[in-house]
C-alpha cells in the first residue's frame, strides 16, 4: 500500500512540476523577440493578413489569458495547432516522437550491451590491459564530437564499405509500414511487412551506435567505479572465503549491488536520448522529436515549443519515478514511505 | 532475465542483417536526396521553393513558364488569352477536355473557384493577388471553357503571376469534399493534392519523405516516371554520399568545396544554374522611420557600394557560384543589364564618406542570418564586408539573427545594416525594381528610403506593356538605385544541381527552371 501512495504522492508532485515548467516556458517564449506570424507568413505579410491570424491564433491576447486557453486546451488534451505544419501539435508529435522512441531504445540497448559487461570485466581485471582498453575506449565515447563521429562512421561503414544505409528511416524502395504505433518496426510486425521490419533496424544500425557512443562510455565508466567499489565491500570477501567460485561471487554478488548505480545512468541515459538528438537525426536524415523542436524554436512556433517541452518532462519524470520504483525492488532495504 | 532479452532481440537482428535488401532505385522512381523545407503544398499556402516543386507538379496553371526563358509564358491551361487595349481584361480559352486527377473536368467554374479561394483564404501567397487588385469580383465565368478576369488597374506583369504557384488551378470538387470550418479544403491539401499536373502527391512524412506518384490522366499524356521521392537530408555531406553511391539520382545545395571534389566523377554531371534573386546588404535611412542614421545620406551609402570588394566575393569566396550583378534585376529577366556594376575603390569611398562628414568612419552592426547562401555560410560573406568596411573606418559589429526575430526587427525597422537575400515571386522584372525601390516596396519601406522619381517610374513601367520601352524604364530606375539606392547587391546566387550520369542511373531529360523543379520530362537511364 505504501508504494501505491507513494506512486500517487510522485504523480502529483509531477503535476507540480509540469505546471511550473509550463509557465515558465510559455512566458520565455512570448518574451524572445520574434514574431511566429511573420515566420509563418514572409517578408511580404499585409498588415491585415498578420492582425488576422494573431487573432485567429489568439496572440493578440495578454499572456496570462493565453496562458489559461493553454491550460485549458491541455486538460482536454489538445495542445493546439502548430503554426509551423498547421497540423494539432498532438498529431505531430505522435507522427515524430515513434521515431526518436526507436532510435533512442535502440541507442539505450547499445549502451548495456556493451557498456555494462565492458565495465564488469574492467573492474575485476582493474589496471589489466583490457581494462586500459576499456577506459580509452570510454574516454573517446565520452569526449568525441557527436557530429564527426556521425559523419566519420557514414563515411567509412555506408560510403567505403557499403554495410549498412547511410540516411534515412527506411529504404526508398521499400513500402513504408501502415501507422499503428507509428514505431516503424513494431507496426512492420504487426503488418507482416517483412522488409519495412528488416530495413527499418538496417538504418538504425549506424545512427545508434553512433548516438549511444557516448551512453556507452558513460555506462562503463560508472559501472567500473561502482564495481570496483563494491568488490572491496566485507560481503564480497566473505564470499570469496567460502570458496564460491569467481563467477558466482562477481555476477551474483557483486553485479546485483552495483545495479543501483546502473538504473540511475541507464534511466538519466534514456531521458537524454529521448529528449532529442538533434545532430544525431540531422546527419542520418531521420526525422524525430529534436529536428521537430529545433524547427519550432527556430519558427518561434509556440503551441510545437510548448508541446515538446511537456513531452520531455513528461518523459524525463516518468523515467526518474520508474528509476526509483526500481530501486525499492533491486534493494529491499529502500521503502517508500 | 533482460540479458536474456537483450540477447534474443539482438540474435534477431543479427539474424536478420543478411537478407536486407539492397537500397537500389527502381528505374521509373526519380529518388531526390533534398532540404524539405514544406510548411504546405496547398497552392494559396506554399510560398517557398521547396513547397513550389510539390504544387508545380501536381497543379497545372493557366499559363505556364518554358525552362529558364522567362521573357513570355506559354499556353498552360488556356489555349490562348486575349488581352484588352487598356490591360484590365484578361481572357482566357480553356483546353476542352482536360480532366483533375479526381476525373472532374477542368472548366471555367473551377478557374474562378480556385482564384477566389486564394482571395478568401488571405494566407502566404495570397498577397501576389490582392497586391495586384485581384478581388473576388474580378474573375468571371463566360462560359464553361471561357474565364476573364478584370483589373481594377493595368499591371503589365499579371500574365506571369498566372503561371507561378499561387495561381495553380485546384479541383472544386475535391477540396469542397474535404472542407473542415469553411477552410476550402486548404487543411487537407496542406498534404494532399487536388490538381490536373503530371503527378499526385501521394504521401508525406514530414522531415522525412514526400512520395509523388503520376497521374495516369495526365492530359498531355502520363510521366515517364512512375513516382518521385524526395528525401529529407539535412546534412550537405550526407546529400554528397548519397548521390555518390547511387541512392539518389539527384541532388541539391552542396556546398562549394564539396563540389570541386566530385568534378572528376564520371557518374555524376553537374547542371549549374541561376536563381532569379539577389543577394543584398540593406542600409537603414532611418531607425523606427524616424531617427536618421549615417546612411540616410546617400554619400555614406555609396562609400560602402565602393567600399566592397565585389569581384574577390564571385571569383574567390563563391568560386563562381554567383553571377556579378549590383542592380536589383538579375539574369533571366527583362532589363537585366550586366554592364552596370561598379568596382571596389577606397580612394572614392573615403571622400565620399569625408564630404558627408564622417572622415574617421563610424560604428554601426550588420545583421544577417544563420544558414549559408550560394554554397558559403552567410557569416563568410558577412566578415568580407566586415574587413572590406573596415578599410574606410566604417567599423561594423556582425549579429547572426534568427529568421523568425530577424524578419520582426527588419519590418520594424530597427536594423541598422542587414545582409539577405531576394527571390522571385512572379517572373517579371517588377518583383525586383518595386520591392527594392517602389515606396511602398515591401524591401524599400523597411529602410525608410523614399525616391519619389524612382518610385514614379516603377509604376509607370508597370502599366507599359511595350517590352522595348519597359525594358528602358528598368535601365533607368537600375541607374538612379545604383547611384542613390541603399542597397549594395552583391551577387546573383547560382545553384549546381548534381545528377548520376551512370547508364543505369542516369537522369535524362532534366531542364532547371529557376521557379521550380519540373519532372515530367524527366527519365532514368540512357
Amino acid at each position: 500500500m505504501a508504494l501505491w501512495r507513494y506512486v500517487y504522492r510522485r504523480l502529483w508532485q509531477m503535476a507540480i512540476v509540469l505546471l511550473g515548467i509550463s509557465i515558465i516556458t510559455f512566458v520565455l517564449a512570448r518574451y524572445v523577440p520574434g514574431d511566429p506570424v511573420l515566420t509563418y507568413l514572409g517578408v511580404h505579410a499585409r498588415e491585415e493578413t498578420i492582425r488576422r491570424l494573431r487573432d485567429k491564433w489568439g496572440l493578440d491576447r495578454p499572456v496570462w489569458e493565453q496562458f489559461f486557453i493553454f491550460l485549458k486546451g491541455l486538460l482536454q488534451g489538445d495542445l493546439g495547432t502548430s503554426i509551423s505544419t498547421q497540423h494539432p501539435v498532438t498529431s505531430d508529435l505522435a507522427a515524430f516522437f515513434p521515431f526518436t522512441i526507436e532510435l533512442a531504445t535502440s541507442s539505450l540497448l547499445v549502451s548495456i550491451i556493451v557498456g555494462v559487461p565492458l565495465g564488469v570485466i574492467s573492474a575485476v581485471r582493474r589496471n589489466k590491459t583490457i581494462d586500459h582498453v576499456s577506459r580509452i575506449f570510454a574516454l573517446t565515447g565520452s569526449s568525441m564530437p557527436i557530429f564527426w563521429l556521425a559523419i566519420m562512421a557514414i563515411y567509412l561503414f555506408y560510403f567505403r564499405l557499403g554495410w549498412v544505409p547511410g540516411a534515412g528511416v527506411i529504404g526508398s524502395d521499400v513500402q513504408r509500414p501502415a501507422t499503428i504505433t507509428g514505431l516503424y518496426t513494431i507496426d512492420s510486425l504487426i503488418t507482416g511487412n517483412f522488409p519495412a521490419f528488416v530495413s527499418t533496424l538496417h538504418h538504425l544500425v549506424l545512427p545508434s551506435l553512433v548516438l549511444g557512443s557516448y551512453s556507452t562510455a558513460v555506462t562503463t565508466r560508472i559501472v567500473r567505479s561502482s564495481m570496483l567499489e563494491v568488490l572491496g565491500q566485507d560481503y564480497v570477501r566473505t564470499a570469496r572465503a567460502k570458496g564460491l567460485p569467481e563467477r558466482i561471487v562477481i555476477y551474483k554478488h557483486a553485479l546485483k549491488n552495483t545495479l543501483i548505480a546502473t538504473v540511475t545512468i541507464v534511466g538519466l541515459n534514456y531521458g537524454g536520448l529521448l529528449s532529442g538528438a538533434v545532430i544525431t537525426e540531422t546527419v542520418f536524415a531521420r526525422p524525430g522529436l529534436g529536428t521537430y523542436s529545433i524547427g519550432s524554436m527556430l519558427a518561434l512556433d509556440y503551441p510545437a515549443i510548448m508541446g515538446v517541452t511537456l513531452i520531455a518532462t513528461i518523459v524525463y519524470a516518468f523515467i526518474n519515478l520508474a528509476v526509483d520504483l526500481l530501486y525499492g525492488f533491486l534493494d529491499p532495504r529502500i521503502r517508500y514511505g | 532475465m533482460v540479458v536474456i532479452v537483450i540477447a534474443v532481440i539482438a540474435g534477431a537482428y543479427v539474424a536478420t542483417m543478411p537478407s536486407a535488401p539492397p537500397v537500389t532505385p527502381k528505374e521509373t522512381t526519380l529518388i531526390i536526396a533534398d532540404v524539405m523545407d514544406i510548411t504546405s503544398a496547398d497552392p494559396t499556402a506554399a510560398f517557398e521553393t521547396y513547397a513550389y516543386n510539390v504544387v508545380y507538379n501536381c497543379y497545372d496553371r493557366l499559363v505556364e513558364l518554358n525552362g529558364s526563358d522567362f521573357t513570355k509564358v506559354v499556353p498552360g491551361l488556356a489555349e490562348s488569352w486575349t488581352i484588352s487595349p487598356d490591360g484590365l481584361v484578361y481572357t482566357f480559352h480553356l483546353r476542352q477536355n482536360v480532366r483533375f486527377a479526381s476525373g472532374y473536368p477542368v472548366n471555367a467554374s473551377a478557374v474562378k473557384f480556385s482564384f477566389d479561394r486564394v482571395i478568401k483564404l488571405d494566407l502566404a501567397a495570397s498577397w501576389l493577388f490582392y497586391e495586384y487588385g485581384m478581388t473576388l469580383n474580378s474573375t468571371e465565368v463566360v462560359d464553361t471553357y471561357t474565364v476573364r478576369v478584370t483589373l481594377d488597374y493595368p499591371y503589365a506583369p499579371f500574365l506571369f503571376i498566372f503561371a507561378a504557384p499561387v495561381a495553380s488551378i485546384v479541383d472544386p470538387t475535391v477540396a469542397l469534399q474535404h472542407e473542415e470550418a469553411g477552410d476550402l479544403g486548404n487543411k487537407w491539401l496542406t498534404d494532399h493534392s487536388a490538381g490536373s499536373g503530371p503527378f499526385i502527391l501521394d504521401s508525406w512524412v514530414r522531415e522525412s519523405q514526400i512520395v509523388l506518384v503520376r497521374n495516369p490522366n495526365y492530359w498531355r499524356g502520363p510521366a515517364k516516371l512512375e513516382r518521385v521521392i524526395i528525401n529529407n537530408v539535412r546534412e550537405s555531406s550526407s546529400r554528397k554520399l548519397a548521390i555518390e553511391t547511387g541512392d539518389a539520382h539527384m541532388t541539391y545545395g552542396l556546398t562549394n568545396e564539396q563540389l570541386v571534389t566530385m568534378q572528376n566523377n564520371t557518374n555524376l554531371k553537374f547542371v549549374r544554374g541561376w536563381n532569379i534573386g539577389v543577394e543584398y546588404v540593406g542600409m537603414n535611412t532611418k531607425i523606427d522611420g524616424v531617427t536618421p542614421t549615417p546612411f540616410n545620406d546617400p554619400r555614406v551609402r555609396n562609400a560602402v557600394k565602393y567600399a566592397i570588394d565585389y569581384r574577390t566575393i564571385v571569383d574567390d569566396l563563391l568560386r563562381g557560384n554567383g553571377i556579378r550583378l549590383m542592380t536589383p534585376i538579375p539574369k533571366g529577366l527583362l532589363g537585366h543589364d550586366p554592364t552596370m556594376v561598379i568596382e571596389q575603390n577606397l580612394t572614392k569611398s573615403r571622400e565620399l564618406l569625408a564630404a558627408a562628414g564622417y572622415p574617421d568612419g563610424f560604428d554601426t552592426t550588420l545583421v544577417y542570418p544563420p544558414g549559408s547562401v550560394a554554397g558559403i555560410p552567410w557569416e563568410t560573406l558577412a566578415l568580407k564586408v566586415q574587413e572590406d568596411l573596415a578599410k574606410v573606418g566604417i567599423r561594423v559589429t556582425l549579429q547572426v539573427m534568427v529568421w523568425s526575430q530577424l524578419l520582426n526587427l527588419y519590418r520594424g525597422k530597427k536594423l541598422q545594416m542587414m545582409m539577405l537575400g531576394w527571390f522571385m515571386d512572379f517572373a517579371d522584372p517588377d518583383d525586383f525594381v518595386h520591392p527594392f525601390g517602389h515606396v511602398r516596396g515591401s524591401l524599400a519601406k523597411r529602410v525608410s528610403y523614399n525616391n519619389t522619381e524612382i518610385t514614379a517610374l516603377v509604376e509607370q513601367a508597370a502599366r507599359t506593356s511595350d517590352l522595348a520601352q519597359r525594358a528602358q524604364l528598368y535601365q533607368q530606375i537600375q541607374r538612379l538605385l545604383l547611384e542613390d539606392g541603399p542597397w549594395a547587391i552583391l551577387f546573383q546566387p547560382t545553384v549546381t544541381i548534381v545528377l548520376r550520369a551512370d547508364p543505369a542511373k542516369n537522369v535524362k531529360g532534366y531542364v532547371y527552371n529557376p521557379m521550380a523543379e519540373w519532372y515530367y520530362p524527366i527519365s532514368i537511364g540512357t
